[in-house]
């Protein structure tokens, strides 16, 4: 949300305070996935400011994208820091690849990349419903979020998009 | 230890939650993990006040490890002509579940100790010796204020929407925009409550924030540095040379 309102470097700021804040408040691993959390953020900025959430069908494709990322990013961290097991509800798939005889590296690649995508797309539904119910007031406060939240009209003296 | 950590200072204890961490993940699974960890629950936690915290995230972090693990390795035959038998590979299974577990809990327990024994302003301050901007240090300490805030915040809006007749029920997007109504005015309160006092913060110049600059070693801290030198060393020791 703040990636969309503000851009890549609030939205990372965000991401490592809110790891190590979660980490020491409520989840003891969360600060080991602050690349994870970077990526995110930094992403979600990425894609803001090349103005990905005017249309749901860009942005959806984005937050696909961006759980790909996701997991990527954070597959080191969990083969080799965690065993490929940790408390999410993805470790059941790792555990069952493992089981197959895969080595951990690519059950957690597979697991992760197979949850990641849904999971991303969903957050990227919730954070742009609830910026669009923001006053505009409230959207104009920050340097993207008009910008990112209304479609660009088109000119009736040129038949190029303008931005509002 | 309360006594000690507080003459400690932050720095050397954030050395020695790393160095038990880093401790927990050189040792290899197997019997010594398991006496590290049980050593971290029965001597380090009770120390540092963090022994229910510590149990009770033991409880839900290891035996749904060891139950997932026990029912996926005892329902799947691993692939190969010599197959074990369904009691051998859950067996397997809860073994495994085990020293994952383990090696969970000593990052956890270690994290406990850490922010047990660690007052915000210290870390606010330990922040700052480290050459991070007060105005960062200062984010951190008002999210900590926050978290208190944010729950109560939540719980009266959720029992405020619900009185209106909001059911969490339906099929998956019913639910997602379920979300909307809870969420909107929760973060819009928050952001304007964070301007504000994104406003008072610099009107004091982040000083009170980051808290007076009093961190200096000391014979403890050389002490508590030396043994978190002296951990993670002892288990490349145990997984390497015995």
């Amino acid at each position: 949300m703040v990636g969309i309102l503000a851009g890549p470097l609030p939205a990372i700021v965000t991401a490592v305070v809110t790891v190590f804040v979660g980490g020491l408040l409520t989840n003891p691993f969360l600060p080991w996935f602050v690349c994870t959390a970077v990526a995110i953020g930094w992403f979600s900025g990425f894609c803001a400011n090349r103005g990905a959430f005017r249309r749901v069908w860009v942005w959806g494709l984005c937050g696909i994208a961006q759980g790909v990322l996701a997991a990527i990013v954070s597959a080191p961290v969990v083969v080799y820091l965690f065993g490929g097991i940790t408390q999410s509800g993805s470790s059941l798939v790792v555990a069952y690849l493992m089981a197959t005889g895969e080595t951990v590296l690519k059950s957690v690649l597979t697991a992760g990349i197979a949850c990641d995508p849904v999971d991303k797309f969903i957050t990227f539904m919730i954070a742009w419903t609830v910026i669009r119910g923001f006053p505009r007031s409230l959207r104009a406060h920050f340097p993207r979020g008009l910008a990112n939240t209304e479609r660009p009209i088109a000119s009736k003296d040129s038949p190029n998009t303008a931005t509002t | 230890m309360n006594g000690l950590a507080a003459r400690l200072d932050p720095r050397s204890k954030a050395a020695i939650w790393l160095s038990m961490i880093a401790t927990g993940l050189l040792l290899p699974a197997g019997p010594r993990l398991a006496i590290y960890v049980i050593c971290l629950l029965g001597f380090i936690s009770p120390l540092a006040g963090c022994l229910r915290a510590s149990i009770a995230f033991g409880l839900k972090v290891i035996l749904p490890t060891i139950a997932m693990l026990a029912l996926v390795y005892g329902l799947l035959a691993p692939p190969g002509e010599a197959q074990p038998g369904f009691a051998e590979r859950i067996v397997a299974g809860v073994l495994t579940g085990a020293f994952i577990g383990a090696r969970l809990m000593a990052i956890a327990v270690a994290t406990l100790a850490f922010v047990a024994t660690t007052r915000q302003m210290e870390f606010a301050s330990c922040l700052c010796t480290l050459g991070i901007p007060s105005w960062l240090a200062a984010v951190f300490v008002s999210s900590f204020n926050m978290h208190a805030v944010v729950i109560r915040k939540t719980r009266q809006i959720v029992d405020a929407q619900r009185a209106r007749g909001l059911k969490p029920k339906g099929i998956l997007l019913g639910r997602i925009r379920m979300y909307a109504p809870i969420l909107r005015p929760l973060l819009f309160g928050m952001i304007l409550s964070a301007i504000e006092r994104s406003a008072l913060w610099q009107t004091r110049g982040y000083i009170e924030v980051a808290g007076r600059r009093q961190l200096r070693f000391r014979r403890p801290d050389a002490w508590a540095l030396g043994f978190a030198l002296f951990l993670p060393c002892s288990a490349g020791v145990l997984r390497w040379a015995i």
